[in-house]
């Protein structure tokens, strides 16, 4: 009879249970992660640090999109006839006039709105003068009015020489409450409807008023205005009704909704450098968040340098090592995305009432997702070169 | 008074060869030839001591016999594997499948129970289980530890950390156990205990062992040890055997004492008979 120590049980298919792989490398990963607190806290602050530099300068970005396309994705037209070389809606000048009758006898067009905007000194009631965009349409039957009235209503401008404001440029106005009193271009007006968050990227404060108040105030014609908006009637082609209009209309341009918008936003965003500027702050944050956790997981790596080598030296597979590795990076990123996120929600949250307006999507958490997952897994390949190089028989007489 | 009668011993087998064994590192006038030519069988059942005095040689054929280094010159077959041309990861695959190891480190993963430490290794050696923390439960049981399965290795004293050591190198069961120097780090009563537990090891006849040490405390535990000097085996003895006697009389006599050893130190390894 031979004595032998039981090493096997109990043995693989023992138990009536089905054998399965065990899984260990994620366990190892997050103990690695979690036992050194302080390297875990270095790193999360770099990954924190730049998911919200980087969700901040997008929301930025989105919000400035949104802002300066704002009045454009209000109005409801197919087609702006605009003045000749107009780079954006708040870089108005005047058509020459008449445009609406000539767009309203062009075959396959339904309807024309026209829209007064330009600028106007707004002097306030406790003295100062600031600059706003006027904005003068027709309340009743046009499709860009207020909105979000908070205070007010459209009724109320029907009222001689009424306005509504945006109460997030109450302080730029300097008025408080439906009722005060200004001059626009020295000629009073005063508050019947208060708004809330319609923001302007230019920071002018916005200031709408019916078409005909908006010409007194601006003292242009009956028959003048700065854009003028063609809705098509159904089944009309918009190539050919656009092409009839250029023919009649000369020296102005003819733009869909679509080009326009595109036309505004590159021009704020692109020719005067203020969207390089958030997509450079964006990129910083990305580059500085690389950096951080490149850093700190290679450190942590070779703090753990033995047992990499210890589990090379056991049979791992090189690409073992690396899943380790990769799933540390994962999860600091998990981790690091959760507390940004957070964070970022309430850098937005704050700022909600403010003239600077930073948007969170749903698209845009994902992307910043998927960034904060790439930017670990890129820090990930310092960690991975080093432990390349590990030489297993170092696990030997230490 | 009792008689232990001794089963018919089932032959032993080649658990792994190395022929021609010749080592070089550097170059030129750098040159330095550790290993001058190691011929060397392991076969299951036996606890093999490598001695010799320290520059021998000892770690580098280690190395070797462990897929962890390429020879220079020389065949190597684990387990009837062939080594020859394999690239590092075929090695790995080699050592994986059939080569535990057992550390004078111990080399446990700090953050890792006794418990997850034996099931790393199962997970590195792609073992297929149907409850892995009972398994590793059970292989630490087996050396005697099952009580501290739970604990992390800062919570082991150095004879609980080799026996965990233990425990991982014979998780997957891999038919050659190789020992770097498995008592250097413990005093004489945990040496000893590592030592009995090796040889209770060795007794697997799908299993052979091989320890390298310089410590003569290990010699009484040894089936077979053989002698290295500047880089050639330079003697191989059975201890305790005679030239009336055979050596497998020989060896399982003391090895029984050896388990009389084990179980006065622990008395909790598990045995199983094999009849």
């Amino acid at each position: 009879m031979q004595a032998n120590i039981d090493t096997t049980a109990p043995l693989a298919g023992e138990g009536g249970g089905k054998p399965k792989p065990v899984k260990m490398a994620a366990k190892l990963a997050y103990r690695n992660l979690f036992h050194d607190r302080l390297s875990l806290t270095v790193t999360l602050v770099g990954i924190v640090f730049s998911v919200v530099l980087v969700a901040v300068q997008c929301g930025l970005y989105i919000g400035a999109e949104r802002m300066i396309a704002v009045m454009l994705d209000q109005s409801d037209g197919d087609l702006w006839i605009v003045p000749y070389g107009t780079k954006s809606f708040d870089d108005p000048t005047f058509l020459m006039g008449h445009e609406k009758y000539a767009v309203l006898s062009t075959p396959g067009v339904e309807d024309a709105e026209e829209l007064v905007v330009n600028f106007s000194a707004w002097r306030k009631p406790g003295g100062g003068t600031t600059t706003v965009l006027l904005v003068g349409s027709d309340h009743v039957e046009g499709s860009l009015k207020p909105w979000n009235i908070v205070e007010g209503s459209l009724n109320d401008l029907r009222a001689p020489s009424t306005v509504a404001v945006d109460d997030t440029y109450f302080v730029d106005l300097g008025v408080t409450k439906i009722g005060d009193t200004a001059e626009v271009n020295n000629m009073r007006v005063k508050v019947a409807a208060v708004t809330h968050g319609i923001r302007s990227f230019t920071t002018l404060p916005y200031v709408f008023t019916s078409l005909a108040r908006a010409r007194t105030l601006l003292g242009t014609s009956a028959n003048q205005a700065s854009y003028t908006l063609v809705r098509l009637a159904p089944g009309a082609d918009p190539k050919e009704v656009r092409d009839a209009l250029e023919a009649r209309l000369k020296d102005r341009e003819v733009l869909e909704q679509a080009e326009f918008r595109k036309r505004s936003v590159d021009y704020w965003l692109f020719q005067t450098g203020a969207g390089a500027a958030l997509i450079a702050g964006a990129a910083l944050g990305l580059i500085v968040g690389v950096v951080i956790v490149a850093q700190t997981l290679y450190a942590s790596t070779k703090d753990h340098l033995n047992e990499f080598a210890t589990l090379r030296a056991l049979g791992a597979a090189a690409s073992y090592v690396y899943k380790v590795i990769l799933i540390q990076a994962l999860l600091s990123a998990v981790i690091g995305y959760a507390i940004g996120m957070v964070i970022s929600l309430l850098v937005i949250w704050a700022s909600k009432d403010t003239s600077m307006s930073i948007v969170m999507t749903p698209g845009l958490a994902v992307l910043l997702f998927a960034l904060t997952i790439g930017m670990c897994a890129i820090a990930a390949v310092s960690a991975i070169f080093k432990v390349t190089r590990i030489d297993p028989a170092g696990v030997f007489s230490r | 008074m009792s008689v232990m009668v001794e089963a018919a011993k089932p032959p032993s087998k080649v658990m792994l060869e190395a022929k021609g064994i010749v080592k070089v590192f550097g170059t030129g006038a750098g040159e330095v030839k550790v290993l001058k030519g190691i011929d060397l069988q392991l076969r299951s059942g036996e606890l093999t001591l490598l001695m010799g005095p320290s520059g021998s040689g000892k770690t580098t054929l280690l190395s070797i016999l462990g897929c962890i280094l390429t020879p220079t010159e020389g065949d190597l077959e684990v387990a009837g594997n062939s080594t020859e041309g394999l690239d590092a990861e075929g090695l790995a695959d080699v050592r994986r499948k059939n080569v535990g190891f057992v550390f004078q480190g111990y080399n446990l993963f700090p953050t890792m129970t006794a418990t997850e430490n034996v099931m790393l290794a199962l997970d590195v050696r792609s073992a297929l289980v149907v409850d892995a923390p009972a398994h590793a439960v059970g292989a630490l049981d087996a050396v005697g530890l099952a009580h501290r399965a739970t604990a992390f290795p800062s919570k082991l004293s150095g004879g609980e950390k080799q026996r965990v050591a233990i425990a991982r190198a014979l998780a997957g069961s891999p038919s050659v156990i190789l020992a770097d120097e498995p008592t250097a780090a413990l005093d004489a009563e945990n040496g000893r205990a590592v030592m009995a537990l090796l040889s209770e090891v060795a007794k697997d006849p799908n299993r052979a062992v091989l320890a390298v040490t310089h410590d003569h405390r290990t010699i009484p535990y040894a089936d077979r040890i053989i002698r290295i000097e500047d880089g050639y085996i330079v003697g191989e003895e059975r201890p305790g055997e005679t030239p009336d006697q055979g050596s497998k009389t020989h060896a399982g006599k003391r090895r029984r004492s050896g388990t009389n050893k084990t179980k006065a130190l622990g008395g909790r390894y598990r045995i199983r008979r094999h009849d």
